[in-house]
């Protein structure tokens, strides 16, 4: 059985361990209050973009080509170059949010090609850092404070790193809440286009299932040339957006179950500390007495 | 009376109107366009400028967004932008900063991108001023 004072020392440490988690939780669900806001705020845009894409690419004239269009088929599989895009958190203690990003990431991630990695959230790199994996080292932006103006910086990175031939296809890896509770991670390919949301769109164009004619104006190219690069920003907004409301969450539910676990633990221990000194106290009663009526008798 | 047309007017952070509408202008790369009800399936690159439209009650509304898309589709009309920002809302402080900015940026040695961006940075500082000089 152990001393009391392990079971003092025990007791004090989980006590600091669970004043962390506490304080971690209130934050997190401060910050959580403030995302959830920002998600519902760009929710509209978010499906709406996609909407619009998909009516867009829908509605190409027959046999339009354009470069952000280009499936690149001259170019053997094994040799894309793949770009993918991973978004974690800047710190771990979010329960399996990191965690599945990560798997997800290395899944799709081809050993011994030409894939390349740009990390978003210092959990990722510390965990790509230490594999043989190709990272970017130019891309540097955080995670923290999702905004406009960043989304649309990482859009044009990508892009002209995409229009250079640098890169062939892009991915995004990011987690998707499903609702308030429930979230799960996901990918998507950004470019080329025509891979959206895994459908070919010119499959679909050859079984001619549109009728209405639908005008491009004032020109197929300028359209795809102004809205591509907005869409792209506008759907890393979303995406940075969602992943962030994701990992506060994630991030409150375990301390959630960090501070229950916790104090589970304490009263457990509180209640051997307990015990352990009872047993103590009543022995050196027993020892005491003895003593005692040891030297009564000798008398 | 009028024939009404359904209007969504989407921001990345904010649905701002969604209702009927009389009329639309839109500025885009080649002018101004309007769109009145039943108009022919369309769909067209915004650029940044301000956007006018009347509502069901008759009264215009003007709004500056930035760049983005619209589309034209079974009496529907979708406006998908960047920002919206009402007269109110514009700070000119703020433009005019950021045009400094923008200028000092661009006055530094940066890769092409970089350079574009400053440049796109610059030109939404100042269509902001304009908007705000215009209506005041």
């Amino acid at each position: 059985m152990a001393t009391p004072r392990e079971l003092k020392e025990r007791i004090d440490s989980i006590g600091e361990t669970l004043k962390i988690t506490n304080a971690m939780y209130l934050i997190s669900s401060t910050k959580l209050r403030k995302a959830r806001k920002d998600l519902d705020e760009t929710e509209p845009y978010f499906t709406a973009v996609q909407q619009m894409m998909d009516f867009t690419m829908k509605h190409l004239p027959e046999g339009y080509t354009h470069p952000f269009l280009d499936l690149r088929e001259d170019i053997p599989d094994k040799n894309t170059r793949r770009a993918i895009l991973c978004i974690t958190a800047d710190k771990g203690l979010a329960g399996s949010y990191n965690h599945n990003i990560l798997k997800i990431t290395e899944e799709k991630l081809r050993p011994d090609s030409n894939d390349t990695l740009f990390l978003m959230g210092e959990v990722g790199r510390h965990y790509f850092a230490g594999k043989q994996a190709h990272i970017s080292g130019t891309f540097a932006y955080t995670i923290q404070d999702p905004t406009l103006s960043k989304a649309r910086s990482i859009a044009s990175f990508l892009l002209e790193r995409y229009q250079k031939g640098q890169i062939d296809e892009l991915f995004v890896v990011f987690t998707h809440m499903k609702n308030s509770l429930e979230m799960e991670p996901v990918v998507k390919q950004l470019l080329p286009l025509n891979h959206l949301d895994d459908t070919n769109y010119f499959k679909h164009k050859k079984k001619k299932d549109y009728q209405e004619e639908i005008l491009l104006n004032p020109t197929p190219d300028e359209v795809i040339e102004k809205v591509v690069p907005n869409y792209l920003a506008g759907f890393i907004y979303g995406v940075m957006i969602e992943s962030f409301c994701a990992e506060q969450s994630a991030r409150m539910s375990a301390m959630d179950n960090a501070n229950k676990n916790g104090k589970e633990l304490l009263d457990d221990l509180k209640i051997q500390y307990s015990r352990v000194r009872q047993s103590q106290i009543t022995q050196e009663i027993t020892e005491v007495a003895a003593g005692e009526r040891g030297t009564k008798q000798h008398e | 009376m009028d024939e009404l047309f359904q209007l969504r007017i989407i921001a990345t952070n904010k649905s701002f109107y969604e209702g009927k509408a009389k009329s639309l202008v839109i500025p885009t790369s080649t002018g101004e366009r309007g769109i009145l009800a039943h108009h022919a399936g369309m769909m067209c690159a915004i650029n940044m400028g301000e956007l006018r439209f009347q509502t069901d009650g008759g009264e215009w509304r003007s709004i500056l967004v930035g760049a983005g898309s619209m589309s034209v589709n079974n009496n529907q009309v979708l406006v998908l932008v960047d920002t919206v920002e009402t007269l109110e809302e514009i700070d000119i402080e703020r433009a005019e900063q950021a045009i400094v900015r923008a200028q000092e940026r661009m006055r530094q040695k940066q890769s092409q991108r970089q350079y574009m961006m400053s440049q796109a940075a610059m030109a939404r500082a100042l269509s902001r001023l304009k908007y705000k000089d215009k209506n005041n």
